[in-house]
């Protein structure tokens, strides 16, 4: 049973006139519909009776007068209402064929390094400019976020509580445990633009590892993962699972293979970020990682992808390919001239990779050389470096 | 006997970008007299050839005083008493049109070899002090420190300079009576800039003297590079000349 | 020829040269919501990048105060901080502009003591919405007559239409450097290049002519100014 019958007609306050068309579904706050006006298509969202107050009006107006941060966001445009006491607002339609992030953890959409890497950075500029604008989002979660799988733009959703974090209007509603920031679980903290930027890390975290960064060992230990155990580990007992000073929370072979699999992946400096994300920034929120530097870890792993000769995409260059564990080709071979400890005119190279080398003397004769050790260069001989070709010296 | 110990290191942040010392100096013994000169050259985009400005101020210090000396050689209290009243004027004003000649025989821009002086002369009987900008001139006898000439300090990083219209005008000098067991220390900025107070900065011309008590001035002119380089590194990063005329 | 000893280094503690920077931000109850909502975000989110900067520049130590006002003033950080272990504590709006309290309480602290007269010049970035309510003229030439008011760097960013421009330049001295923000954009653009005249206070300038006494980018002032009238036509919300 719908609050709205398909071909009623609502009266928005820009004047226009909606047609309601169908449901489309429902959440926690209301109902969304398929409204027209002026043959053009909309959605809208109808608020239950009991979500209908005076503050969430006041609020939409508020979102609707500011206008949207930025095009990534699916924003309230303008308010409906009925006869009746319930009133709800309309947006633009999110186009079919946008993915959720939900659908991204479930595999249930595969995106390439590079698109996943443009969503990522895209998602952070939208909520950049959110904060820009003096709001904070609140409800961060795999359900609100949209992105498009094969270029990488997204759409951000469910938009309205959205508001000013101030003392005077805490915002009503709380984000979902997994990505609250640790203040808020406990009690400390209402929603701010500090406990975004933690959701935020949380939510990159999932969407390039395809794990959250709290679930290790201390989950898999956890029997009965009840309100009790969520507070103890999304918050006053939250550890990284690849926190450097401790290893109680790592993950484990397994159950948590995503981690393990895509951690190494990533380079150093996106790492980095998250390391700190998940150690400092877990108790204090206004040394959390920025927006700018997101974007600009991400935009950085975005121009550092390159593609192996098997096809996979590479994210680091000093690792060898992680689907065909092939080193990369000669022009990045990894060694270093070194000259003879006791004749400084004698010259080798090192094998800085980490698989062995083949000597082949300028006789036929073959010598390995492992990781770490000198082949001197001499007339005549020839090094093989892996599979990938040698050179002649 | 007055020993001198010199030193003169290029900056740590100087280093950092491959930029050159900016700093000369000078330090000379003729008969019983002593003369002392540092120079430190602006170094900023609008003074490329700072460094040849300094060069050439610490070179016209000491021919404009050695002229003075031989004029007065067998005067020395005639000398003392015309630089106590107007001759410290003239020796500015020697000073400046003697750089600035120079100066515009290399070229018309002079603003471009803008640099500081500061100069000391010793004798047995007195000393005279020069100072244009800053920097730092001190007197150190066996518990106190302080400053022969207190510079009318410009704060933050802009100084007085030769290359300045009226530069002779901004020239402060002293007289004084030269007094045993003493030393003079003449040093640029960076030395004094690379501690926190005044306080830190004179205890360390206390310890700097007592060193040379205690360990000879040879010993600390051999280790004077090494501990400029290091008060530059974890100090002020700027060039650092120190200059200690022991009597 | 006796053996030269290696001493350890006489003297006392080396420190390198202080470099105090002030945000002196506008907390009337006109700032509200949306306006401090951007000061919040724009200023912490210039944290990253003036620490960056502080490393790149190990010779002077930058220290970082945030002093803000309303109906009186008060320092928002009891102490001036180390950039890296200064944290953004958002701040909310509400009261009147008493301008005058904050320029009284600078004075106090570029006062020598507590500052060095061996400190860099020290940055002062002003924010403001408004006319100031109280009586701030003389609070103003006290402050510039003093030696490190004078040869403090100011710069001001006046915020929105309301804001007085003429109270901002007698602040600043100089009418570029009076940044006008007249949308959100602007305000976190401008407050982004302020955040970077730390790093331009370090050429130094000869005294006793007639050009100011440090070199800020003025290039980069006028571009900024060139930018402030981009931003106004661009978003939505003109303040």
């Amino acid at each position: 049973m719908s609050l709205l019958e398909d071909g009623v007609f609502l009266c928005g306050v820009s004047g226009k006139r909606y047609e309601v068309m169908k449901k489309l579904g429902a959440g926690g706050q209301g109902e969304v519909y398929e409204i027209e006006c002026d043959g053009h298509s909309y959605a809208l969202k109808w608020y239950f009776p009991k979500f209908s107050t005076d503050k969430q009006e006041a609020l939409i107006e508020n979102l609707v007068r500011r206008g949207s941060p930025d095009s990534a966001f699916l924003w309230p445009e303008d308010m409906v209402y009925s006869d009746t006491e319930s009133f709800g607002y309309v947006m633009a339609l999110r186009p079919k064929h946008y993915k959720s992030i939900s659908d991204l953890m479930r595999r249930r959409a595969e995106p390439t390094f590079a698109v996943l890497t443009k969503a990522a950075y895209n998602l952070v500029a939208g909520y950049e400019k959110l904060h820009a604008m003096g709001f904070a989002y609140g409800d961060i979660s795999f359900g609100n976020l949209f992105f498009d799988p094969d270029t990488g733009e997204v759409l951000i959703c469910d938009n309205d509580n959205v508001c000013a974090p101030n003392a005077a209007n805490p915002m009503s509603v709380f984000g979902t445990p997994r990505f609250m920031a640790p203040e808020i679980v406990v009690g400390k903290a209402t929603p701010s633009r500090n406990t975004d930027l933690y959701s935020l890390a949380i939510l990159l975290f999932n969407m390039l590892l395809l794990h959250h960064p709290l679930e290790g060992k201390r989950e898999s230990d956890t029997e009965c993962m009840d309100v009790h155990a969520m507070y103890k580990l999304y918050g006053s007992e939250a550890v990284f699972i690849f926190d450097p000073d401790s290893e109680v929370n790592r993950p484990v072979a397994g159950v948590h293979d995503n981690a393990l699999i895509y951690w190494r992946l990533y380079p150093e400096y996106v790492r980095e970020l998250f390391t700190k994300s998940f150690t400092t920034g877990l108790r204090e929120p206004a040394r959390r990682i920025t927006e700018t530097q997101w974007k600009a870890a991400l935009a950085r792993l975005a121009e550092g992808i390159t593609r192996c000769s098997c096809g996979a995409e590479i994210l680091q260059k000093s690792e060898p390919c992680w689907s065909c564990h092939e080193q990369l080709t000669v022009d990045n071979v990894q060694l270093t001239v070194v000259a003879h400890p006791d004749n400084l005119e004698m010259l080798g190279l090192r094998n800085d990779s980490s698989q062995t080398w083949t000597y082949i003397r300028a006789d036929g004769t073959q010598i390995p050389v492992p990781p770490g050790k000198t082949a001197a260069i001499a007339v005549g001989a020839r090094i093989e470096f892996a599979n990938t070709g040698g050179i002649q010296t | 006997m007055v020993s001198i110990i010199s030193a003169s290191v290029c900056g740590a942040a100087h280093k950092l970008k491959g930029q050159e010392c900016q700093d000369s100096f000078a330090a000379e013994q003729f008969g019983d007299v002593t003369l002392i000169a540092v120079a430190d050259g602006h170094g900023s985009e609008s003074c490329p050839h700072s460094r040849a400005g300094a060069d050439l101020a610490v070179e016209v210090f000491v021919r404009v005083m050695r002229k003075y000396f031989a004029l007065y050689s067998r005067e020395p209290d005639t000398l003392r008493d015309y630089l106590q009243r107007e001759g410290s004027r003239a020796v500015a004003r020697a000073i400046e049109h003697d750089w600035k000649q120079r100066v515009s025989q290399k070229s018309s821009d002079i603003a471009a070899y803008g640099t500081t002086l500061l100069g000391l002369v010793l004798t047995p009987m007195f000393y005279f002090a020069y100072r244009l900008g800053d920097g730092d001139l001190i007197e150190v006898s066996q518990n106190s420190s302080q400053e022969i000439v207190r510079g009318n300090k410009q704060l933050g990083v802009a100084t007085y300079s030769l290359c300045h219209p009226n530069a002779s005008d901004y020239v402060l000098t002293k007289v004084g009576e030269s007094k045993a067991n003493t030393a003079y220390i003449v040093a640029t900025d960076g030395f004094a800039n690379s501690y926190p107070d005044e306080d830190g900065f004179n205890r360390t011309c206390l310890d700097y003297c007592a060193a040379i008590r205690e360990h000879g001035a040879n010993t600390v002119n051999a280790n004077l590079p090494d501990w400029l380089e290091e008060t530059s590194r974890e100090g002020s990063g700027d060039d650092i000349t120190v200059i200690i005329a022991n009597l | 020829m006796t053996d030269l000893k290696e001493l350890k280094r006489p003297g006392g503690e080396l420190a390198s040269r202080p470099l105090h920077f002030i945000w002196m931000v506008d907390c009337s109850g006109s700032m509200l919501d949306d306006k401090i909502g951007t000061v919040n975000y724009a200023i912490q989110a210039t944290i990253p990048e003036m620490l960056d900067a502080a490393t790149n520049n190990p010779f002077a130590k930058l220290l970082v105060r945030t002093l803000s006002f309303s109906s009186g003033a008060q320092w928002v950080t009891p102490a001036p901080v180390s950039i890296e272990d200064f944290v953004w504590s958002d701040l909310s709006a509400d009261g009147v502009t008493d301008m005058g309290h904050a320029l009284k309480l600078l004075r106090a602290a570029l006062d020598i003591p507590p500052m060095s007269d061996r400190a860099l010049p020290p940055v002062i970035v002003l924010l403001s919405d408004g006319r100031p309510t109280d009586d701030y003229k003389p609070e103003l030439e006290k402050l510039l007559a003093m030696p490190w008011g004078k040869k403090a760097v100011r710069i001001a960013i006046a915020i929105g239409q309301d804001a007085d421009l003429n109270v901002l330049e007698e602040f600043t001295g100089k009418s570029e450097l009076v940044l006008e923000a007249m949308n959100r954009d602007a305000l976190v653009k401008m407050i982004k290049w302020a955040s970077t005249a730390a790093s331009m206070v370090s050429a130094p300038a000869v005294a006793g002519s007639d050009s100011p006494v440090t070199t800020l980018d003025m290039e980069a002032v006028k571009n900024l100014s060139a930018a402030r009238s981009i931003g106004s036509t661009s978003t939505a919300d003109v303040w």
